[in-house]
Order: structure tokens, then C-alpha cells, then sequence
């Protein structure tokens, strides 16, 4: 019952994800570097979600896809950030090697702590801190923005919303996983995280959408 | 059974752990975007009150531009004009008295031509700086004048107006006046227009003006335009006497303006 929810929740997220990205192709003369690295992000979210339901069906084990998504995760929502923020907040050899150390502490998780038949929870973990610090200071950064926000500024808050939401919510989860999959009486978290995710991707829908039907207004 | 217990255990605190996640994210939001909009709230009054004393200040130059340019124009025609006048006189009486001397007759000639034309010209930059008319016949008087300045430059001109019980008010009639000025300057300058058409109405409260232009139009894209075009100086103008300004163009389509008091 429980994981039936769980592969139809995935499967409605598909459906949002596909709906983000469309209206993202169609349109995509209206939106900035930084949305376009966030749809790639949700294109690459798509995939390996795809992908790993065709294997789930198969009865193969989808887990090594997770350590490839985590990685694909932490450098596309970095990349994002670093677009966001911007300089001169961030110096950009700083925040590269940052990027790097992190990254390369995913890669030797997955090849020396957590291999890729596991949940790669210390990876995992890292990442969503990271990405809740990204978070934190894009609200911080945006207290001190002198400019009047526009409405990709404005969607650019509601997916940072809908991030730390998401990421705060599910951090737990994740950071747990080892050890809900010894215990099948959890699956309930499972289906909590799937929920949260479905917010996420519909607040991301939400958007890009009024990015892609904004309003163009002239001075008179 | 222990580990069923510390199982239910495990699972509790994780709930707890998950839905105090959850609660902290969200009220860091609410408290965030309530703090965005304190902020954004404070900004815009001190934009509002920058944009204030901007206006103001501009109010105060534009009130002493006018109040130089009637000084001088007065001063001109008072104290430069009339002397020129006597000197003018005086010439006459010369002219007389030199008699027969030819050269001298010559000079003189040139002389008193030389002053005719300066009085003119003391005159024509008098009336541009302050139409007389204006001050002493009022608004539809002086864009008459100001119309016929024109109609040489190969320009149609059509004035209408209609005024019933109008109190004059020189500070509207003078802004208005000017208005039109800028407006004909632009349209013939960078509107290259064949045909202009201007509506007055004067009633006893109240005022508007239309002016409409077959010129080229343009689009207003920035502030840099606006001020290059002397539409900040309209906007002030149509403030200090507390009417609206309503600007309408578009590339091709000429230029549509209309001023009209708010009350």
C-alpha cells in the first residue's frame, strides 16, 4: 500500500518534471543563465528518476543511480547558487575549490566508505547541509539586494523556499536510509519524503511558469 | 519485543526530529519573507521621500528659471530697450544737426541701423524669454502668437479652445504655456511633424489641454530618454500645478499628450 504510494507520487513528479521542462523549451527566450541551470538540474532529476523506476520494475538495484544523482545534485545546485549570488558575495576560486573538495568527497565516499550498492547517507547528508547553507545565504544575500525585485527575482525566492523546505525536511530521511531499508515498517518516512518532493517540484512548476508568462510592461 | 520498543523509539524520535525540520525551514521562510518586505517597505519610503524632495527641488528650479526669465525680460525691455530707444532718438536729432556732411550722414545711417536692429532683437528675446502676451492676455492669446512663430517652418497648426469663467491663474497658464512650448520644439525637432493639433479648455475649476502631433513617434524605453527628451521637465511642470500628464507614442504613430488637473 505504502510503496505503491511512493511509485505513484514518483510517477506524478515525472509528470511535473516534464510540464517544468516543456514550458522551459517553449519558452525558453524568457529565462535567465540561473533558471536555465535550475531546469537542467530538474531535467537531470528526471532522468535518473526515470531511469531508476524502469530498473525498480525490473527488480534491479537502483541504488547506484542515487551516488550518480547526488553528485550531478551538489554540482548543478551549485553551479546555481554561484550564478545567484554572484560575485562579488563569492570568489569564485573560493567557491570552485569548495565545489571541488566536496565533490571529490562524494566520489571517495562512493568508492572507499559507501559503495554503490548502499545508501550513500554520508554523501547524501553533506549535500543537503550544503545545500541548506546555499539556502540560508541566498536569503541572506537578498536582505541586503538594493534593487526592486522583479518576477524572476520573485521565482527565484520560491524555488529557494521550496529548496529549504524540501532539503530541511528530508534531510533526516536521508541521513537514515541505511537503516529504514533493514526496517520495512518505515516506509511511511518514504512516503513523507515523496510528498515533500511533490511540493518541491510543483513550487519549482509554479515558478518557472510565472517566469514564462510574465508580464512585460513598458515605462509609460 | 526490546527491539520492537526501541524500534517504535527510533521511529518517534525520527518524527519528531523530521516534522522540528520541517517547522524550523518554514518559519525560517515566514520570518524571511516578512523580513524582505519590512525591508522593501523601508525602501520604498526612502526612495519615496528621495523621489519628493527631488521634485521639489526640481519645482524650485523651474519657479526660479521663471522668475530669471521674467526678470530679465523685464530688465531688457525696461532699462536696455528704452535707453535704446533714446538713443535712437538722439540719432534722429543727430542726423539733423550733422546736415550737409555726406559721410557723416553715411555713418549715421549705419549707426541708427545697427540700434533698429538691436531693438528688435532686444524685443524678440524679451518676448521669448516672457510673451508679454501672456502676462497681460492670457494663455489662449500667447499660443496664438506662439503658432504663428511657427507656421513658417511649414508646419500645420490647428488651435482649438474654449474657455468659460476662467479665473486666470498665471502659474497654470505659464506651465501650460510652456508645456506646449517643449511639445512644439520636440515634434518639429525630432518628430519631423506635418500636422499639430492643440485643444485647450479652461473652465472655471478646472483645466486641460490636448496635444497631438503626426510626427514619427517613438518608444520610451528608459529614464535617460525621458530626461533627454524634457519629459521629466513635463512632469514636474504638470505637478507644480497639480494636473496629470498622460504621454502616449509609439514609433510611427506621432505623439499624444494630454494635461489635465486632478481635482
Amino acid at each position: 500500500m505504502l510503496s505503491s504510494i511512493i511509485i505513484n507520487v514518483s510517477y506524478l513528479i515525472l509528470g511535473i518534471q516534464l510540464i517544468t521542462i516543456i514550458l522551459f523549451v517553449s519558452r525558453f527566450e524568457h529565462f535567465s543563465k540561473s533558471l536555465y541551470i535550475f531546469t537542467g538540474f530538474i531535467a537531470f532529476s528526471f532522468i535518473i528518476t526515470s531511469i531508476s523506476l524502469f530498473m525498480w520494475h525490473n527488480h534491479a538495484n537502483n541504488l547506484p543511480l542515487l551516488h550518480l544523482y547526488t553528485f550531478g545534485e551538489f554540482l548543478l545546485l551549485s553551479w546555481f547558487y554561484r550564478e545567484i549570488i554572484g560575485r562579488p558575495r563569492f570568489s569564485t576560486i573560493k567557491f570552485n575549490i569548495f565545489i571541488g573538495v566536496v565533490a571529490a568527497l562524494i566520489i571517495l565516499n562512493s568508492i572507499f566508505i559507501q559503495p554503490l550498492e548502499e545508501f550513500n547517507t554520508y554523501a547524501k547528508t553533506l549535500v543537503q547541509v550544503v545545500l541548506i547553507g546555499y539556502s540560508i545565504l541566498y536569503f541572506y544575500y537578498l536582505t541586503n539586494q538594493e534593487d526592486n525585485e522583479v518576477v524572476e527575482q520573485k521565482s527565484l525566492r520560491l524555488i529557494n523556499s521550496a529548496l529549504i523546505v524540501y532539503y530541511s525536511g528530508s534531510l533526516f530521511i536521508f541521513m537514515f536510509s541505511n537503516y529504514f531499508i533493514e526496517n520495512d515498517d518505515n516506509l511511511i518516512f518514504w512516503v513523507f519524503n515523496s510528498l515533500l518532493n511533490l511540493i518541491f517540484q510543483l513550487l519549482v512548476l509554479i515558478a518557472i511558469w510565472r517566469v514564462a508568462f510574465r508580464e512585460t510592461k513598458s515605462l509609460l | 519485543m526490546e527491539g520492537s520498543i526501541q524500534g517504535n523509539e527510533v521511529t518517534f524520535m525520527m518524527t519528531i526530529g523530521i516534522l522540528i525540520m520541517v517547522a524550523l525551514a518554514l518559519a525560517f521562510v515566514l520570518f524571511f519573507n516578512l523580513l524582505q518586505r519590512k525591508l522593501l517597505t523601508e525602501k520604498n519610503q526612502r526612495q519615496e521621500l528621495k523621489l519628493r524632495h527631488q521634485e521639489a527641488l526640481l519645482h524650485s528650479t523651474i519657479l526660479t528659471q521663471e522668475k530669471e526669465r521674467s526678470r530679465i525680460a523685464r530688465d531688457l525691455h525696461d532699462e536696455i530697450g528704452s535707453k535704446l530707444n533714446v538713443i535712437h532718438l538722439n540719432m534722429h536729432r543727430l542726423r539733423k544737426i550733422g546736415g550737409e556732411s555726406p559721410a557723416l550722414a553715411e555713418t549715421l545711417e549705419e549707426v541708427n541701423q545697427l540700434i533698429h536692429k538691436t531693438i528688435g532683437t532686444t524685443r524678440r528675446i524679451s518676448h521669448e524669454l516672457l510673451p508679454p502676451t501672456l502676462e497681460d492676455f492670457g494663455l489662449i492669446e500667447a499660443l496664438k502668437e506662439l503658432i504663428g512663430g511657427y507656421q513658417s517652418a511649414g508646419v500645420k497648426l490647428e488651435l482649438s479652445h474654449e474657455s468659460n469663467q476662467w479665473a486666470r491663474n498665471k502659474l497654470v497658464e505659464i506651465n501650460l504655456f510652456r508645456i506646449v512650448q517643449e511639445l512644439l520644439s520636440n515634434s518639429i525637432k525630432h518628430g519631423e511633424a506635418e500636422l499639430i493639433r492643440i485643444e485647450v479648455t479652461l473652465g472655471q475649476q478646472q483645466f486641460r489641454l490636448y496635444y497631438a502631433d503626426d510626427g514619427k513617434g517613438f518608444e520610451l524605453k528608459n529614464d535617460a530618454q525621458r530626461n533627454g527628451l524634457g519629459l521629466r521637465n513635463l512632469e514636474s511642470r504638470a505637478n507644480m500645478i497639480s494636473a496629470s500628464l498622460e504621454f502616449l507614442t509609439a514609433p510611427g504613430k506621432g505623439v499624444q499628450v494630454t494635461v489635465e488637473n486632478r481635482d
